[in-house]
């Protein structure tokens, strides 16, 4: 397996603040990683270090697991806080100009102006576009030239339900049919959770947990307490019919993680097996509820 | 680098800012030449006293049209802009994370200030001859010390942008870099007449360090110069070498700049 992006010990600090700290993490190629923290918990200058914007304070970074970052940086398409457009040019301008600059051929323009849905601004200069065509304009350039991994920093914001839609789409094409990598920052969990394979959560500069969609999906899934007569009979129970269930015990109760036991059919294995249910309650969290406990 | 130099001067044909400089540098072009004009022919006072054909040196027109004030402001304020496009707008975020070295958009960047530069010095000219050549008739003729002075003019204007130049990188802001290039004339200016004065020196040596003073001594004897200019020019410790010594002076200007500014670039953060 390949990786595309790994950082050692990454680290970033200003004066005696540190935004950054020591921060390792692997993103494996084909990847939607889904970087979560609080409003300046260090995604953004995390990105920046990685895309060269900024310098490390220390801390190794790795492209495509190679240290010559400027050469690997060619296959990366970013964007990271504000989109970056000349005002006074169109939207294809805009891309004709960064082309030359990248030294990449311009002929796909027409076809990823129609993919963020600009095709039709014509001449219109792109300091009279509302936030979202300037957003929808800053991810047509970090498109061009068919980068392999994309770092795009709230790539969502300022967007309508439609056009958040249509980027979500957007990255669940260039991953299944490309295998384009993304490191995505965003607020908007939900909209994560659609898209996201893996999810990094990051707080005060630290990088808390990472964890895979289904790890997440099984954290987030119902947990089933009970209370019962005899709960040492309650837990050989359990175990005995339901063999992939982890019973755990604590105190008086029994914890379960359940999504698919009945309550019907766990009273009466229950009540078969000499233990009779005094008190049950099920709980569970979003996604969202998860997140906001990690950080 | 090629395709980021291709870009800049892309970025340039493509501003608005260009027609806007050329404009101004054409009209005040024509205004010099006009008051030239009013200026030798009296200002219609002089009645039946004043002379049929004006008549001026080519050295003095020729070379002239890079003394006058405007010609420094609009070069420094136009540098400013064209070279701080993609820092004001962002865009050097998306070069360098797409793997433009910071070395490369710096000598690109230099690269277009110093062609751009000559463009605009070379187009003043032509510009100023032109007009010139409606109002008056010129003496002396392109001779092949009018071609030294016009090449050491050109190599001058260009160090005072590479001064300039290294400003805009070291501030990377548009208004602070503005108002340094359009203070640094007088303020080196300055210095270099009270260094003069406190040396008592009577070859007022450190006023070549002064670049646009420097331009102005290349008028030579037959000039709108006061005396002093001419006495400048003539004494022997500089006049003789006085293309020497200024090459030196600019070569040290470019060598000093260029490294400080590139260096500090090398560093920045956005």
């Amino acid at each position: 397996m390949q990786y595309v992006l790994q950082t050692e010990h990454l680290t970033k600090t200003y004066g005696k603040k540190t935004v950054v700290n020591d921060v390792s993490m692997n993103i494996e190629k084909g990847d939607i990683y889904g970087f979560i923290g609080e409003n300046g918990a260090g995604k953004t200058s995390f990105m920046k270090m990685v895309l060269g914007i900024t310098f490390p304070t220390s801390g190794s970074i790795k492209l495509f697991e190679d240290e010559d970052l400027l050469e690997e940086r060619r296959k990366i398409g970013s964007l990271v806080e504000t989109p970056a457009l000349y005002p006074s040019l169109s939207a294809e301008e805009n891309l004709k100009i960064y082309c030359v600059e990248f030294g990449i051929d311009d002929s796909e323009i027409h076809e990823l102006l129609r993919l963020v849905d600009l095709d039709n601004t014509g001449k219109l200069p792109a300091r009279k576009f509302s936030l979202g065509m300037k957003q929808r304009l800053g991810i047509a350039i970090a498109m061009l030239d068919n980068p392999e991994f994309m770092v795009l920093d709230e790539p969502v914001n300022g967007l309508d339900p439609k056009g958040i839609k249509d980027i979500r789409e957007l990255v669940l094409k260039l991953n299944h049919e490309k295998k384009t990598t993304f490191l995505i920052s965003s607020h908007l969990l939900d909209e994560l959770g659609k898209i996201a394979t893996r999810y990094g959560i990051i707080s005060k500069g630290v990088l808390v947990e990472e964890l895979t969609s289904e790890e997440l999906e099984k954290r987030c899934s119902s947990s089933v307490t009970i209370k019962t007569t005899d709960n040492s009979k309650a837990v050989e129970a359990l175990r005995n019919a339901y063999h992939d269930v982890e019973v755990e015990e604590n105190g008086e109760e029994i914890s379960f993680k359940s999504t698919e036991i009945e309550t019907a059919e766990l009273s009466k294995t229950m009540s078969e097996n000499g233990a009779y249910v005094i008190e049950m309650r099920v709980t569970g969290k979003s996604p969202e509820e998860y997140f906001i406990e990690r950080m | 680098m090629l395709s980021i130099l291709k870009g800049e001067f892309r970025k340039i044909f493509t501003s608005k800012s260009l027609i806007v400089c050329v404009s101004i540098l054409g009209g005040m072009a024509f205004l010099n030449a006009f008051s030239t004009y009013l200026l030798y022919s009296g200002f219609g006072l002089l009645g039946d006293s004043a002379p049929e054909v004006i008549e001026r040196p080519f050295r003095e027109i020729l070379l002239g049209s890079m003394t006058s004030n405007s010609f420094f402001i609009l070069l420094s304020v136009f540098l400013a802009i064209w070279n701080l496009r993609d820092y004001t707008t962002g865009s050097i975020k998306n070069m360098i994370a797409k793997g433009c070295s910071r070395n490369s958009i710096y000598f690109a960047k230099y690269i277009v200030t110093l062609v751009v530069t000559l463009a605009y010095t070379l187009v003043n000219a032509l510009v100023t001859v032109g007009f010139s050549a409606i109002f008056m008739k010129f003496t002396g003729g392109f001779t092949f010390e009018v071609f030294e002075f016009f090449m050491l003019d050109i190599f001058m204007v260009l160090t005072l942008a590479t001064v300039y130049f290294g400003f805009i990188m070291l501030t990377q802001k548009l208004a602070p870099a503005i108002i340094i290039n359009l203070m640094l004339g007088s303020v080196i200016q300055i210095i270099c007449v009270v260094i003069d004065l406190i040396v008592n020196s009577e070859t007022m040596l450190f006023q070549t360090l002064h670049l646009e003073t420097a331009i102005t001594m290349t008028l030579g004897g037959s000039s709108l110069s006061s005396a002093i200019l001419q006495g400048i020019f003539n004494t022997p410790e500089i006049g003789a070498n006085f293309m020497l010594h200024m090459l030196i002076v600019c070569v040290i200007y470019i060598a000093l700049f260029i490294t400080v500014s590139y260096l500090v670039n090398r560093k920045k953060e956005y």
